[in-house]
């Protein structure tokens, strides 16, 4: 597990380096371009109302979400890499499946380390940066968006480590392909019938489709919707989408690894 | 082995094919405590997939593997320590990761003892494994190995990659770990180190045992019967097909004859083609390995002479 702990900490320290520069740049870059609060003003054809916009706060954790699937996704070569030294892993005094789901604890909480770090640091540049006039805003489903968009990145590591198992230094593949298909097989269910059928079905294996999140009305003059009704499925059937990728994805790595010859 | 002595490592019967592939076949040895049990081979000979097959590395299609009287499980590998013929080591960490690794895995590693390992083998444990010869890879690898005082080792190579002062210093590691009750089943490819430290050897040959004894009785029983001939070694009737001899070599003027057992009978026979001189040789290992490998051999004695050189 020493290894592991190695390995996160180097993957946070690079986090931490990246959104710390990026964070100082993005502030630089504002207080260059802009002096003093600029004005919301929604744009209604041809009258422009001048009006108090509010955001929720889940908005930015959801957001710090898929700053940690990125962290998902680098973590989530853990098993293929550990592949390559199978006779140091596999002669410990500890079964395999103990073995690959510490590697795989350690690694589950270094991404919620990485997106509670992204939620903090996105929270800080929203505060600085945005108008005034702009709040934040609380829900009585918070606790479970927080909850769901947890379980997200975690979610996406394990379909990751699922499908990069049992490969042996070819879990680049599954790391550089998985984002592009994901997002390619979503967008394929905006074709018409019979294809928006037929990629809804293949795309209830795609765990971005699960991220939908649906805030305000149109009266209230902000509406907020990433897309929660591609799937036609609600917001808790979503989670508990997120809770089986997690255990399923967990259950065919752990399978699959130990049955591995070294 | 007959002997009382517990036997720590029991391999019976183990098999192993990969697709049409026999790369172990009806396997069979047994270690005891205190003792060292060497396992020769031409390349290919099947020496790894074994020990992969007895520490649960590869499942063998056949066959039974015991640790002192228990299969295996992952709480034995507390007493067990393997080091591997190619580096499993994790490149980006550092020796002293390793180190700390094996600390916090074994309850029986000993840092004072490691300590003195690294000194022996005189490699920087602050450099990244990717950073250190093949030779301080191996020698990293034997210290995790042997700073945990194990009691059961399997070593692969173990003394692949460094020099002959390092390779001693393997040599004698094993000797005092055995003379401490552990029980070492390990390969080499230098017969010489085998001879050494071993008191058993198997010689593998395509997937099979050929020969596996007591390395004295071994040298003891094992003979080879040299005739020079004042032409061309003749061929002798009944030699090939005699039952004590392994194998018969003939170059030029020279004929041997490496025999088992019995080795007068030969030699009265090879006499009778009235030879300008006639002796009876103990055979040395190297000897034993050849004649039970035969042409095989030849291309791994070269790599292995070029290897040394």
């Amino acid at each position: 597990m020493y290894k592991e702990f190695l390995r996160v900490r180097h993957a946070l320290m690079w986090f931490a380096i990246t959104i710390g520069v990026t964070a100082l740049g993005i502030l630089i870059i504002n207080t260059a371009a802009h002096s003093g609060h600029a004005t919301i003003v929604l744009d209604h054809g041809t009258t422009k109302i001048h009006k108090t916009v509010a955001i929720p706060w889940v908005i930015w954790f959801a957001a710090a979400a898929w700053v940690a699937a990125i962290m998902s996704t680098i973590l989530g070569s853990t098993l293929s890499q550990e592949n390559d030294h199978l006779a140091l892993a596999w002669t410990k005094p500890r079964s395999r499946t103990s073995y690959a789901t510490a590697l795989m604890l350690i690694d589950g909480a270094a991404i919620l380390i990485t997106q509670f770090v992204a939620f903090a640091v996105i929270l800080v540049l929203f505060k600085v940066l945005s108008p005034s006039s702009v709040p934040l805003t609380s829900a009585p489903d918070d606790a479970f968006n927080v909850v769901r968009f947890a379980l997200f990145p975690l979610a996406w590591y394990a379909v990751i480590v699922a499908l990069s198992a049992s490969l042996r230094n070819r879990a680049g593949i599954v790391q550089g392909l998985i984002w592009p298909v994901a997002i390619g097989l979503g967008s394929l269910i905006a074709l018409p019938a019979p294809w928006r059928q037929i990629f809804g079905v293949i795309n209830f294996v795609n765990p971005i489709l699960y991220t939908s999140y649906h805030a305000g009305s149109v009266g209230s003059g902000m509406v907020i919707d990433t897309g929660g009704t591609v799937l036609e499925i609600s917001a808790g059937v979503g989670a508990l989408a997120f809770v089986a990728f997690v255990v399923l994805g967990w259950f065919a790595a752990t399978y699959q690894w130990r049955r591995l010859e070294a | 082995m007959t002997t009382g002595k517990t036997s720590m490592i029991s391999v019976q019967a183990l098999s192993k094919r990969y697709g049409p592939n026999v790369a172990v076949e009806d396997l069979s040895l047994s270690v005891e405590r205190g003792s060292i049990f060497g396992l020769l081979g031409t390349n290919g000979a099947g020496k790894t997939t074994t020990f992969k097959c007895v520490l649960g590395l590869a499942f063998p299609n056949s066959g039974e593997v015991r640790f002192d009287g228990e299969p295996l499980r992952p709480e034995l590998f507390e007493r067990m320590a393997y080091v591997p013929e190619t580096s499993a080591l994790y490149g980006w960490m550092t020796g002293y990761d390793h180190l700390e690794l094996t600390k916090r895995s074994f309850r029986r590693y000993d840092a004072e003892r490691a300590r003195k390992l690294v000194e022996l083998f005189a490699f920087d444990p602050k450099k990244r494994v990717k950073q250190l010869s093949k030779g301080q890879q191996s020698a990293l690898a034997l210290t995790m190995a042997f700073a945990m005082r194990p009691d059961i080792m399997v070593l692969d190579e173990p003394s692949s990659g460094l020099d002959p002062v390092h390779q001693r210093h393997v040599l004698d590691l094993m000797i005092d770990a055995a003379a401490g009750g552990a029980a070492i089943l390990f390969s080499s490819h230098q017969i010489g180190q085998v001879e050494r430290a071993a008191d058993h050897v198997a010689i593998m040959h395509k997937g099979r045992v050929l020969i596996s004894g007591d390395v004295e009785e071994l040298r003891a029983g094992e003979k080879v019967v040299e005739a020079t001939f004042d032409g061309d070694a003749p061929p002798i009737s009944g030699l090939d097909t005699d039952p004590h001899v392994r194998r018969v070599m003939r170059q030029g003027r020279v004929l041997r004859a490496y025999i088992r057992d019995g080795g007068n009978g030969v030699a009265n026979l090879i006499g009778q083609s009235k030879p300008a001189s006639l002796r009876v040789l103990n055979q040395n290992l190297e000897d034993i390995f050849l004649a039970a490998v035969g042409d095989d051999a030849r291309d791994t004695m070269a790599t292995l002479n070029q290897e040394g050189a």
